[in-house]
């Protein structure tokens, strides 16, 4: 039993090794699919003499095969050595790390409450099937996920910063300051949640309603089993889909983030994605994309553990399969 | 099994008020689209003299943005880039996964292997973080991110229309076509495609609210149409800087496109509703 | 433990948004007997008894005087209400085993889930399994690790663990093949008598209410349309739908058996048939015989392989080793279980069959003679599926069948998914095409009283083989195979218990 888990965890975990391969080989072609000698992008076109040129493929190996370039590449990513930003000439990581721990902040903030606001209105929802409740929070998330995020972003900055002036217009505040950060980033953080909290009200709905008509539960309250009870074992059943879109989301919610970066004038990582992409800054826009991908891909597979681990039918089936 | 919800609820209604609004909405929407100089002549005209005036100003109703241009009328002349744009993404989508979905659902095997397998990767990637990297590659572009988008809505139809395929495939009404020796082509156009129009259809309907909230994010970035044009996404952009001289510029487009989308996912998820009941 | 309840309802009426699926119902227990509540699918029954627990679904609304031991209770009780009366004083084992239990929790958890507080520390599990006869090391286990009669014998030690002093069976053994269905049936009796205990049983099956309880009544379009002793019901029916009731079951009803020719011209021989899934051998050398204008069962729990049996000797799926041979000049054709798939959703009657009629190369005027030879009545023809009766839809299925004028029909428990009385229309419309078209007919079921109406020759399959072959009427008087023997025996509710627990599938 306990083997049949771990070889379930070992192929999870080379499957999504597998894919960031893939992705980093898709990530360092980049700076190849640009169009132009990659050395221009690598200095950027403004002071590009040929002496300059010329350094830039020594240094960058640039006249090397391709393979060994990705090779190259790939061992000092590991390392964490991306190269230097074209746009603020130092190492790459540490030019993007203070940007990266404003997005993480804002993200983090953001799932903490689509996931609790999200699951907890689904289960309510389903729970009052066809009443006039579950209409109105119906009604409502799908209204939720309709909304892009600039737009609402805009439209609730213009109301509660502008007019009633509850909230801080732009930026993040004194840096030195967290709870002001916070502060700054409480609005922000709204408007992507109204967007994946909608997104997990309906998730988590169609998953509890599955268990709310079903025949265990209609057994539990037979029997007078506490709600609290009912509704525990009920979250358990429908867990699987509801950890898997919260997973899911984490990746959109890293694209919704540029627009409301970008509206809310937050220097995060949006901010710096975009800039860098128009400003051909191509190491750090590697650097940025190689990090997401990272991110989505772990949390991809530990969900898919985690759900794994939740059902003990999965990992059990495999042993008594003699049947 | 005695079932205990019967379908009682199954007299004709009329749609509920929601629906209706919603219809009333789009068709405004689409009228604009259609004939955009009849209700907005010369919308791209400048006014150099008549820049940033408030809403509500003599023949503004909406003000004037930046460049003196009619608020009003930008709205307008703006609804054709974010709806043209949004149907073809839908509609290229549409096709795509038709194809390669019904290729995977039907045929199985090692077909289906690599066609899932893209499409669960793709899925998997935050799409629009994808756009932005390769619209500013690519070099950006109004019809550029179209393709774009085409291509990363894609998996999401084959993998719709593909687990559309597999459920009709193991129907015993699709396994007594094999009893009469039709052929894979009939089987998929005459039994299967009939049984799965109206979910594709619904879906197509759902991205085209997708796709307009995917394009006009881009142009909100800059990365989508030219910056003289009319474009509700470019329009807020713009409209941000002058949120406080004339906020009606910003405001209107976000409300608009907000009004949009909400409009077509209401109603798709109403037809997707009616079609399971009558099922 | 004999502090008898006393359940008493008037005039209960539930509406269901506007409809009333309850009509006035009078209903009262106050002596420990059993009661059967018998009715065909949508009379009410489960409705009935719900509501006497606030089971109800959400849009439906009750009315009515609701009295528990002598105390006016509210129809319409709030959720905190109801659970005085859920549990402690009414039990209920619900239909499906499969469903019933919380499918991430140990069995034994679940048990002492319900079990009042005051008396879960002196509350001892083990013991609770061996009431319903399962080993204490159930409670470790999950629910899928179980199978089905293991499982509603988790359910019922649920149940019992409320302590209830009335106990509703809802169609409880529905779900099992029928030698655990008996298995499960006798345990209920043992442990009424060991409780002391009032007993309702809701089920379809009348045969089953005659000899599981003293007292029957019968619903019929939510009203209780006949009630009285067992016998006296049984025996002189006086209401429309107990009549149908008992004409509906075959074994009420003494009848012949259908010739048996074997002696004819073999149409279909099947030889070393071998199938495996996987680790599953679905099939083990199996060797079928069908001759012409013969109708054959083939009678099987789930899982004895006689599914993928038809399947290979249509041609749906192959059989790993073994041929099949088949002397006919036209085709085999099959007729699937469900009605409600078998016929594609978006296109017209008239559509399906003269596809068929294309596809097999005949011309389309042959429209007229399958329709009336399956009975299909005309105006079908323009309409779609969804709208057609379940029976209709099966009459279209055989029609189109038949549109290949074929030699062989192969029905896959053809008639299951319907009620008896369309069942009976189905098999003599099946019978009169054996004699009038000499089709032959390969009958697939697990319900052996199917076969005993139409089936000269049998087949019995278990776990893969061919266990046992002959005419019916040996197989149904004579049967030599235990497994035969358990099945027949099973299937006729005989009220001896017997041992059968290392016969049933262990699934």
């Amino acid at each position: 039993m306990l083997t049949s888990k771990l070889k379930y965890i070992f192929t999870r975990l080379l499957e999504c090794l597998v894919s960031l391969v893939f992705l980093s080989f898709i990530i360092f072609s980049l700076l190849y699919l640009a169009p132009g000698d990659p050395a221009k992008s690598l200095v950027g076109v403004k002071h590009a003499t040929p002496e300059l040129l010329a350094k830039i493929h020594a240094q960058y190996h640039l006249d090397d095969p391709f393979l060994s370039q990705y090779g190259r590449w790939v061992k000092n990513a590991l390392s964490l050595d991306f190269g230097n930003s074209i746009k603020a000439g130092y190492p790459v990581v540490d030019y993007v790390a203070p940007h990266a721990a404003i997005t993480f902040e804002l993200v983090g903030l953001t799932l903490l409450l689509s996931v609790i606001i999200g699951v907890w209105l689904g289960v309510v929802s389903a729970r009052n099937k066809g009443k006039i409740l579950d209409k109105a929070i119906d009604l409502s998330s799908l209204a939720g996920t309709s909304m892009p995020g600039f737009a609402l972003g805009l439209v609730l900055l213009y109301v509660f910063s502008y007019q009633l002036g509850i909230f801080p217009m732009y930026g993040i505040g004194d840096k030195s300051n967290p709870l002001d950060v916070l502060w700054h980033l409480t609005l922000p953080a709204i408007t992507l949640t109204i967007g994946d909290a909608a997104m997990l009200i309906k998730i988590t709905r169609s998953a509890m309603l599955k268990e709310v008509s079903g025949d265990y539960t209609v057994f539990m309250r037979a029997r007078a089993l506490p709600t609290s009870k009912i509704i525990r074992a009920q979250l358990k059943n429908a867990s699987p889909p509801i950890l898997t879109s919260t997973g899911l989301f984490l990746a959109s919610l890293f694209g919704a983030n540029v627009l409301v970066e970008n509206v809310f004038s937050i220097p995060g990582l949006g901010q710096l994605l975009t800039s860098s992409v128009t400003f051909g800054d191509v190491p750090v826009v590697q650097f940025i994309a190689l990090m997401l991908a990272v991110l989505i891909c772990l949390t991809s597979a530990l969900v898919d553990i985690l759900v794994y681990l939740l059902n003990p039918n999965t990992h059990q089936l495999s042993q008594s399969t003699k049947i | 099994m005695e079932t205990l919800t019967n379908n009682f609820e199954k007299k004709k209604k009329l749609p509920p008020i929601s629906i209706i609004l919603s219809g009333v909405f789009l068709l405004i929407i689409i009228t604009w689209v259609i004939f955009p100089s009849v209700f907005a002549p010369n919308a791209l005209a400048l006014d150099i003299k008549n820049t940033k005036l408030p809403a509500g100003s003599e023949g503004h109703l909406l003000g004037t943005d930046a460049l003196g241009r009619d608020v009003a009328k930008m709205l307008i002349a703006g609804s054709s880039s974010a709806m043209i744009g949004p149907v073809c993404i839908a509609a290229g989508s549409l096709i795509i996964g038709l194809l390669l979905g019904s290729i995977a659902g039907w045929f199985g095997g090692f077909l289906d292997k690599i066609i899932s397998a893209y499409a669960d990767l793709t899925l998997s990637m935050p799409s629009l973080l994808l756009a932005i990297v390769a619209a500013a590659i690519i070099g950006g572009g109004y019809w550029i991110n179209v393709l774009v988008m085409i291509v990363l809505y894609s998996p999401f139809d084959i993998r719709l229309v593909r687990s559309a395929v597999i459920q009709q495939k193991s129907k015993p009404y699709i396994e007594s076509t094999r009893m009469f020796r039709l052929n894979s082509f009939r089987i998929l156009a005459v039994h299967i495609f009939p049984n799965i129009a109206m979910v594709v259809m619904v879906n197509f309907f759902l991205n085209i609210a997708y796709g307009l909230m995917s394009m006009s994010s881009l142009s909100f970035l800059g990365l989508g149409v030219g910056p003289k044009e009319a474009d509700w996404g470019r329009q807020i952009a713009d409209g941000r800087e002058l949120l406080t001289q004339n906020p009606a510029v910003a405001l209107s487009a976000g409300i608009v496109i907000i009004l949009t989308a909400v409009s077509i996912n209401l109603i798709g998820s109403y037809l997707l509703e009616r079609s399971g009941v009558d099922e | 433990m004999s502090n008898t309840i006393t359940i008493e309802v008037n005039n209960l009426r539930v509406k269901i948004s506007g409809n009333e699926i309850l009509k006035g119902i009078d209903f009262k227990i106050n002596t420990n007997e059993s009661i059967g509540i018998v009715g065909e699918s949508g009379s009410g029954k489960t409705m009935m008894v719900r509501s006497l627990m606030g089971l109800l679904p959400n849009a439906a609304k009750p009315s009515g005087n609701y009295k528990i031991d002598g105390q006016r209770f509210k129809l319409n009780a709030s959720e905190k209400q109801w659970k005085r009366v859920r549990g402690s004083s009414i039990g209920m084992v619900i239909q499906d085993p499969f469903t019933a239990l919380d499918p991430l929790k140990k069995c034994g958890a679940q048990i002492l889930d319900g079990v009042p507080k005051a008396k879960r520390s002196s509350f001892d599990v083990s013991s609770a399994l061996k009431e319903v006869g399962l080993p204490a090391d159930v409670a470790g286990r999950y629910p899928f690790e179980l199978s089905g009669g293991q499982r509603q014998r988790v359910v019922i030690s649920a149940a019992l663990a409320t302590q209830p002093r009335l106990l509703i069976a809802d169609e409880a053994t529905t779900a099992l093949d029928v030698i655990t269905q008996k298995e499960i049936l006798d345990l209920i009796d043992t442990i009424r008598s060991a409780h002391g205990m009032p007993l309702i049983i809701i089920t379809h099956n009348i045969r089953l209410a005659k000899t599981r309880c003293d007292r029957i009544l019968v619903m019929d379009n939510g009203r209780i349309v006949e009630q009285g002793a067992s016998k006296n019901v049984t025996e002189a029916p006086e209401a429309e739908a107990t009549k149908t009731l008992i004409e509906a079951d075959r074994f009420l009803q003494a009848s012949s058996y259908a010739e048996a020719n074997s002696g004819g011209d073999v149409l279909l021989r099947a030889v070393d048939l071998n199938k495996r899934f996987g680790s599953i051998a679905a099939l083990i050398n199996v060797n079928v015989e069908v001759c012409r204008s013969e109708c054959v069962g083939i009678v099987g729990q789930s899982g004895s392989g006689k599914t993928t049996l038809a399947r290979c000797l249509t041609g749906l799926t192959k059989a790993d080793s073994g041929e099949v041979k088949f002397f006919g000049k036209n085709s085999i054709q099959i007729v699937f279980q469900d009605p409600y798939s078998s016929l594609n959703p978006a296109h017209t009657i008239q559509f399906i069959l003269e596809e068929a009629l294309k596809a097999s190369g005949r011309p389309l005027d042959e429209l007229e003679e399958i329709i009336s030879l399956a009975e299909v009545p005309r105006e079908l023809l323009s309409r779609r599926p969804a709208s057609l009766s379940g029976g209709q839809r099966q009459r279209v299925a055989i029609a189109r069948a038949l549109a290949p004028r074929p030699d062989l029909l192969i029905c896959d428990e053809s008639v299951s998914a319907l009620d008896v009385v369309v069942q009976n229309q189905i098999l003599k419309t099946l019978d009169k095409l054996r004699h009038e078209r000499k089709l032959a007919i390969l009958f697939i079921t697990h319900d052996l009283s199917v076969l005993r109406m139409i089936a000269g020759r049998v087949y019995v399959m278990n776990h893969g083989r061919v266990v046992e072959s002959g005419t019916a009427q040996r197989i149904f008087e004579a049967a030599t195979d235990e497994y035969t023997k358990a099945l027949i025996e099973a299937s006729a509710f005989g009220s001896k218990p017997h041992v059968l627990g290392e016969l049933s599938p262990s699934i």
